[in-house]
């Protein structure tokens, strides 16, 4: 009878995925063969036990989930400047550096933007339209405008600084024990502790701008990791700041990470 | 509303939109972090996680792929990911109110005990013979008969044609088949279900 080269169309069969010309093959062999009807019914019976092992998720998912979608909006990410406050005059020294002579107003951009804003509305513009109008669309030697071009930079641009923040929260944050971190050069250490013991050692280290100048790349290291791990623990950060971007989420299929950054 | 819709409007910020698609998709993830990590608990923490980098990472996701198999491999790499920290780290420090959850998820003993208990009985014979399998195998049959995954999905996720994902389904499928044969429960269970399906026309 030959019944082997039935059993694949009988497993397709179970998926709906036979053509017309095989459903009508299967049908003809199976009015005729009881051994293959049995092994059908039992495959059916078999996928309908392996289905009911599914489990379903707690009622609370959904809405967790969305809780946290919700205090994470996909536009207008606000800066978080808290960590940075927390490590004081060592953050504030590294910015001056990085920014050079333009790093006070960034500094300050917190109190200056509200400044900016008063000033341009005395002049009868729109508070949201002075921080998109580009640069050259704006008079020259007004001295009102100057403040505007800091708070335009701080309102859309982050630091490599405030992105390595970013990268070292997703990765360390929410691990449940108590977090000491520390600026090293272009990295960040982390250290976890749990009472005296130390549970874990790592450090986020800021690699530079992606190809495409559209992102920060940093990886996250720590001793004793593997080659794969050295590679599959990288992040990009958009220049303002609007996502941490792991390669885990490793995105379209079959996309390599540096790829995606390059133009 | 398409799949494709309710992703245009997430992109934009719909939360609404994105709630959809979270309902669409949390039971098939639930249950594979379930499968990777072993415990409701990490399970749950798992699929928020990739639900969260879903909807941080939305303008990444092009269309190449199904938003089911995107997501699923976000399940995926964060289920790695939650391992390999938990190897690294030890066990995190439990969140308050989880002793609490695991009370509450203790199966009802109420309905029916001695139905209940074959039931239960069946479904560890069922994963210790899929756990059996070839890798291979038991990673195809998951993402069919568990998952709900189409051919096409489950070639785009493994890397094969879907030709290849087919043969290997009946192959998987015959030698689950061929151990549960083995496993005394399991061959009376089934030929019974046989011939009830048997009489009831083939149904089913
Ligand atoms: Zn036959």
């Amino acid at each position: 009878m030959n019944c082997e080269r039935y059993t694949p169309l009988i497993s397709a069969a179970l998926d709906g995925a036979l053509t017309q010309e095989e459903r009508e093959l299967l049908e003809a062999h199976l009015r005729q063969c009881p051994d293959c009807r049995a092994l059908m019914e039992q495959l059916m019976a078999q996928d309908q036990l392996l289905e009911e092992l599914n489990e379903e998720p707690p009622a609370r998912l959904k809405s967790r989930v969305m809780e946290q979608v919700h205090t994470h909006p996909r536009r207008a990410r606000p800066a978080q400047r808290s960590l940075w406050k927390r490590w004081g005059a060592l953050a504030a020294a590294l910015v001056l550096v990085v920014a050079g002579s333009t790093a006070l107003p960034q500094l300050a951009g917190e109190e200056a933007a509200p400044q900016a804003s008063s000033a341009s509305l005395a002049e009868g513009t729109p508070r949201v339209d002075d921080r998109v109008v580009p640069f050259d669309m704006q008079e020259e030697g007004d001295a009102a405008v100057q403040p505007n071009l800091a708070t335009q930079e701080t309102a859309s641009d982050f630091s490599p600084e405030q992105a390595l923040e970013l990268v070292v929260d997703r990765v360390s944050a929410d691990s449940g024990y108590e977090r000491t971190l520390a600026l090293d050069g272009d990295a960040c250490r982390i250290t976890l502790t749990d009472g005296d013991t130390v549970i874990d050692e790592s450090a986020v280290e800021y690699l530079g701008l992606s190809d495409n100048g559209e992102y920060y790349l940093f990886r996250w290291t720590w001793e004793g990791q593997t080659d794969e791990e050295a590679d599959w623990y990288r992040y990009a950060v958009p220049l303002d700041g609007s996502a941490v971007i792991w390669r885990g989420e490793s995105l379209p299929d079959s996309t390599d990470f540096d790829q995606m950054f390059v133009q | 509303m398409t799949e494709q819709e309710l992703l245009d409007r997430a992109r934009r910020g719909d939360e609404d939109a994105f709630a959809q698609l979270v309902e669409d998709n949390q039971r098939r993830l639930y249950n594979l972090a379930l499968r990777m990590t072993g415990r409701p608990e990490d399970a749950e923490e798992v699929v928020q996680e990739a639900f969260l980098n879903a909807w941080r990472g939305l303008d990444f996701f092009k269309g190449d792929s199904t938003f089911a198999t995107w997501v699923y491999r976000l399940t995926s790499n964060a289920a790695i990911d939650h391992l390999r920290r938990a190897r690294r780290m030890g066990e995190p420090l439990s969140l308050s109110g989880d002793e609490e959850d695991a009370a509450t998820e203790l199966p009802d003993p109420d309905p029916g005990p001695q139905e209940e208990l074959e039931r239960t009985e069946r479904a560890a014979a069922l994963r210790r013979a899929l756990d059996t399998l070839s890798p291979p195998h038991r990673q195809v049959l998951e993402m069919r008969a568990l998952d709900g995954l189409s051919y096409e999905e489950i070639a785009q996720l493994l890397d094969l044609t879907p030709g290849t994902v087919k043969s290997r389904l009946a192959r998987a499928r015959l030698a689950l088949k061929k151990l549960l044969a083995e496993d005394g429960n399991f061959s009376a269970f089934l030929s019974s279900m046989e011939t009830e399906q048997g009489k009831g026309g083939g149904g089913g």
